[in-house]
């Protein structure tokens, strides 16, 4: 059977999750290796969420906000931008493969490029294989 | 009996802005929107200029507090208060006594269903049509691939964001693009000005070169009307590069696939070669059939007559209010004021009042401060009115008139008669407010008087910053025959006599039409009239120095210019200037003062006009930049006008920050105008840009509706919701959390500090949380104290509990 990893999508409540909406409302393909959990704000996802998503089992995460000026809180997504690049190395020295790990500005009315990205990272996360950190039954 | 509401017809930008100040004020509305989506024009936008972003969300926080829903308004809207009814258009209506009574129709089913609402009052913000078909498909729209309007361009931009620049229709590539300016605005037909196209082509002509830099891009527009707050700046940086030619278009025809423009411009007939042009087709008010069967008068455009009030928001129907685009062409921050204000005065008529009278700060006392005080205490608020001047007025007093044709002065006078006899207003002459701490809801202030111990005060639940701007005194003021546009007003409409100071010329001789007639090289002297004055525009001012327009002064010059000429009209009035800044109706004024005679030389930046004395007198030489030639006036008055100082310094002194023109920064640009970045704080008036006093009086009220929905949040007016909480064993007193929250809900408090949190305010965003380097910052779901679990019967036994394989299976099974 092939390998369909599964990915923990953290969108934010005013772009991404109105844009993941749009994509389905659109009927575009969106894969189901998607677990969304909606937070207010990009911003909200400290990187102990993410790396605590991938010690427990999830073989990618996804951050997605507002594009960078359009954050509903004004500065959210720039907190998001600047931890996104810290966890990154963070995620090498830990090691995970930094590719597990996606930062995604994603606007409402980006009803396609939610499809569009999330397919590719799903794709990506595919080639890396499986969580390392994945316990196994 | 039903509670009391407003009908209020249109769910853009205005609408949905009014429904929600009304929601906060406790009053319940019917929203009426013929599309199926909220937002109207800017569901289709990509984003807005001067910031270039998308927020349209940001209209909603902060007055979020009785449970409006938290999502993208671009797909929907929400709220317990508001009845928002989509698919539905306004068709008739009428005023009978209190009640308004609204026909709408829908569409069901295929057949159109009819019915009628009742309501108390009615806000119209029925937003703006475009340029007629026919006039579009003039310049070849919908005949010719490569010609579209703005709006279509820039829907198409945002649908393919990346790659390369393809024309809409045929997807040819495009080299070369044209932006056309006053296509069906500014003519014959409809002879206003749409006042927000000019700014809008500029975020056109960067979204162009955003999709292809290499972009050769030509804009033909008569004046650079970049004239609302921070436009000067947004506008000079999309156009650089861009071949910017003063002059209109005539007609769009077909060369094979590319497109060629033909036009004119100072110059004469140009053509311009191109791959896609650009129609801006302005604005046409779209509910002008309703407020006439409501019983408004019309102008002959379809815009309702002006209230001869300061109210720019009332008509001449007591109950009916009119908003956004469809009062008068505005750009995004116009319309959410303008809304802001109705949905106040509204609001007010139908008896609502402040659940506590709280009490409020008001700082100056020019036409904002007065009108924030006025409609503040209205609502039931104690306000404190200081003004740093001895008597009331401001800036506004020394103004002679209103481009609109208002009484200004007696209108003036019957608000500082308001404030004087008002027992909840608390006037404080000659103070200035030296000190300003705390935040929203817990102000502290402290104010001086001289001659008196300072007083503070606390306890406040807002701030309204009206403190106005300081007129400029440029260089070059040699004596009385040079005046600045104030002293200008004062001569024409006080007590000086203005014959005295123009100049009376030898000869005399009936003017001649001599523009452009003159052979000869060198420069032409303008020595046939009988007296001249010079209004000399721009003096100081849209400059790298002073950055910005200042609104006024071109409105003020057309109307002096217009008075003179009317009373002398063998009188040479001169109008230098750059690009007359008339926008919205303010262009009749532009139209008028032609027709009557005044004269226009336009100008460059770079070749300002020289103003000298020599034996002969004063002496004004400029290089016309239309004929490209040096002229000589021989002026008896110059009036220059040099607009006003930023306000930052008496900014910082409140500790209010300003942005890099030095007058207050919003904490939005567009959806939040009113509102300072320091939370808590609204500014109206020249404080935040340059404005005509009724506009000043527009966002005093405006800035009046905010300051009261704040007081609102203050009165614990809201339902429960999460917030953020503070733990406090684990609360270093860092700070970081009061710095990252937006709704500026934290403070430090006591020693040492602890972060507490004003839950009125909190927005439950969760930036606090996920900041806190300890942990101690925590989002709660349930804001009042978990109760304990009603247990009974048995207990389980151990072997009901899932061992370790079940658990991690059931996980995987879940996932």
């Amino acid at each position: 059977m092939e390998f369909e990893p599964r990915i923990v999508a953290f969108l934010c409540n005013w772009c991404s999750y109105t844009g993941a909406d749009l994509a389905g409302t659109s009927r575009l393909a969106v894969p189901a290796n998607l677990k969304a959990v909606r937070v207010m704000c990009s911003s909200r996802v400290e990187p102990d969420l993410v790396i605590k998503a991938l010690m427990e089992g999830a073989d990618g995460v996804l951050v997605a906000g507002c594009w960078p000026g359009d954050c509903h809180y004004q500065r959210g997504n720039y907190f998001t931008r600047r931890r996104a690049a810290m966890l990154k190395a963070l995620l090498g020295a830990l090691g995970l493969d930094p590719g597990r790990f996606r930062l995604a500005w994603i606007a409402a009315s980006d009803g396609p490029r939610y499809s569009e990205v999330t397919n590719a990272f799903v794709k990506q996360v595919k080639e890396l294989g499986p969580n390392p950190l994945r316990k196994k039954v | 009996m039903d509670p009391k509401r407003v009908i209020i017809v249109g769910g853009g930008v205005a609408g949905l802005r009014a429904a929600m100040d009304l929601a906060s004020l406790g009053v319940a509305s019917v929203l009426l929107e013929k599309e199926d989506t909220p937002a109207g024009c800017l569901a289709r936008l990509k984003r807005w200029f001067t910031d270039d972003a998308c927020g349209l969300c940001r209209m909603m926080d902060m007055d979020r507090g009785r449970s409006v829903q938290e999502s993208c308004l671009r797909q929907s809207f929400e709220h317990p208060l508001v009845e928002f009814r989509t698919g539905t258009r306004a068709v008739d209506g009428s005023i009978t006594g209190d009640r308004a009574i609204l026909t709408v129709t829908r569409m069901i089913d295929g057949a159109t269903a009819e019915e009628t609402i009742e309501g108390d009052a009615v806000i119209v913000a029925g937003g703006f049509d475009e340029a007629p078909v026919d006039r579009l498909s003039a310049f070849g729209h919908g005949r010719i691939p490569g010609v579209v309007t703005a709006l279509e361009i820039e829907e198409h931009l945002s649908r393919s964001p990346t790659g390369p620049l393809l024309r809409p229709g045929d997807s040819r590539p495009v080299e070369r693009a044209v932006l056309l300016a006053c296509i069906g605005s500014r003519d014959d037909e409809r002879p206003y000005c749409s006042s927000a196209c000019c700014s809008y082509i500029a975020k056109i002509a960067l979204l162009l070169r955003e999709a292809n830099p290499s972009l050769d891009l030509s804009v033909l527009m008569m004046d650079r009307r970049f004239h609302g707050k921070g436009h000067e700046i947004y506008g000079r940086k999309a156009l650089a590069g861009a071949r910017v030619l003063q002059g209109r278009a005539a007609a769009v025809e077909r060369d094979g696939d590319r497109l060629i423009v033909k036009g004119v411009d100072g110059q004469g007939p140009l053509e311009i070669a191109a791959d896609l042009a650009v129609l801006s087709g302005g604005q046409a008010p779209a509910a002008s059939e309703l407020l006439k069967k409501l019983g408004v008068e019309i102008d002959p455009f379809g815009y309702p007559a002006p209230w001869p009030g300061l109210e720019l928001w009332r008509t001449n129907v007591d109950r009916v209010f009119t908003a956004g685009a469809s009062r008068a062409p505005c750009d995004i921050p116009q319309a959410v004021m303008e809304a802001r204000a109705a949905a106040l005065n509204a609001a007010w008529i139908l008896g609502a009042k402040a659940s506590e009278p709280k009490r409020l700060l008001v700082v100056g006392g020019g036409p904002a401060g007065m009108s924030s005080a006025l409609w503040l205490s209205r609502m039931g608020h104690r306000v404190v009115l200081a003004e740093e001047r001895s008597m009331l007025g401001g800036e506004a007093l020394r103004v002679g008139g209103d481009p609109a044709g208002r009484d200004l002065r007696s209108e003036i006078q019957k608000m500082i008669q308001k404030i004087e006899s008002s027992e909840s207003i608390d006037l404080r002459l000659g103070t200035k407010v030296a000190k300003l701490r705390g935040g929203p809801i817990r102000f502290s202030a402290v104010l001086e008087k001289d001659g008196e111990t300072p007083e503070r005060m606390t306890g406040l639940s807002g701030v309204i910053a009206a403190v106005g701007a300081a007129v400029h005194r440029p260089k070059g003021l040699i004596d009385k025959r040079v005046v600045t546009l104030h002293e200008a007003e004062e001569i024409f409409f006080g007590q000086m006599n203005a014959s005295v100071l123009i100049r009376a010329a030898p000869g005399g001789g009936a003017p001649k039409a001599w523009r452009g007639t003159s052979p000869q090289a060198g420069p032409i002297e303008d020595s046939t009239r009988t007296s001249v004055i010079v209004f000399r525009q721009c003096a100081e001012t849209r400059n790298a120095e002073r950055p910005w327009c200042n609104r006024t002064c071109c409105l003020s010059a057309l109307r002096l210019a217009l008075k003179v000429k009317t009373e002398r009209p063998d009188a040479a009035v001169w109008i230098l200037h750059r690009d007359i800044m008339a926008p919205g109706m303010a262009e009749m004024l532009y139209c008028a003062a032609r027709e009557a005679g005044v004269l226009f030389g336009r100008f460059e930046e770079d070749r300002e006009p020289v103003i000298e004395e020599d034996e002969a007198g004063l002496r004004v030489r400029f290089f016309d930049a239309v004929l490209e030639r040096d002229m000589i006036l021989r002026p008896g008055l110059v009036v220059l006008s040099s607009g006003v100082e930023s306000p930052r310094e008496r900014l910082a002194d409140l500790d209010i920050p300003s942005d890099e023109t030095g007058f207050g920064a919003e904490n939005e640009t567009k959806f939040r105008p009113e509102r300072s970045i320091r939370h808590g704080v609204l500014l109206a008036g020249s404080a935040r840009s340059p404005v005509p006093v009724a506009d000043a009086v527009l966002q005093g009220a405006a800035a009046a509706a905010g300051a009261s929905v704040l007081a609102e949040l203050d009165a614990g007016r809201k339902d429960p919701r999460p917030s953020s909480a503070t733990r406090p064993s684990l609360c270093a007193g860092c700070g970081l959390c009061v710095e990252s929250c937006p709704a500026g809900a934290r403070m430090l408090e006591g020693l040492p500090g602890k972060a507490v949190v004003i839950e009125a305010l909190c927005q439950a965003c969760g930036l606090c949380a996920s900041v806190c380097p300890a942990g101690a910052a925590v989002i709660s779901q349930q804001p009042s104290p978990p109760s304990p679990l009603p247990i009974s019967g048995e207990g389980g036994s151990r072997a009901d509990e899932p061992d370790r394989g079940d658990r991690a299976d059931a996980l995987d099974k879940g996932w």
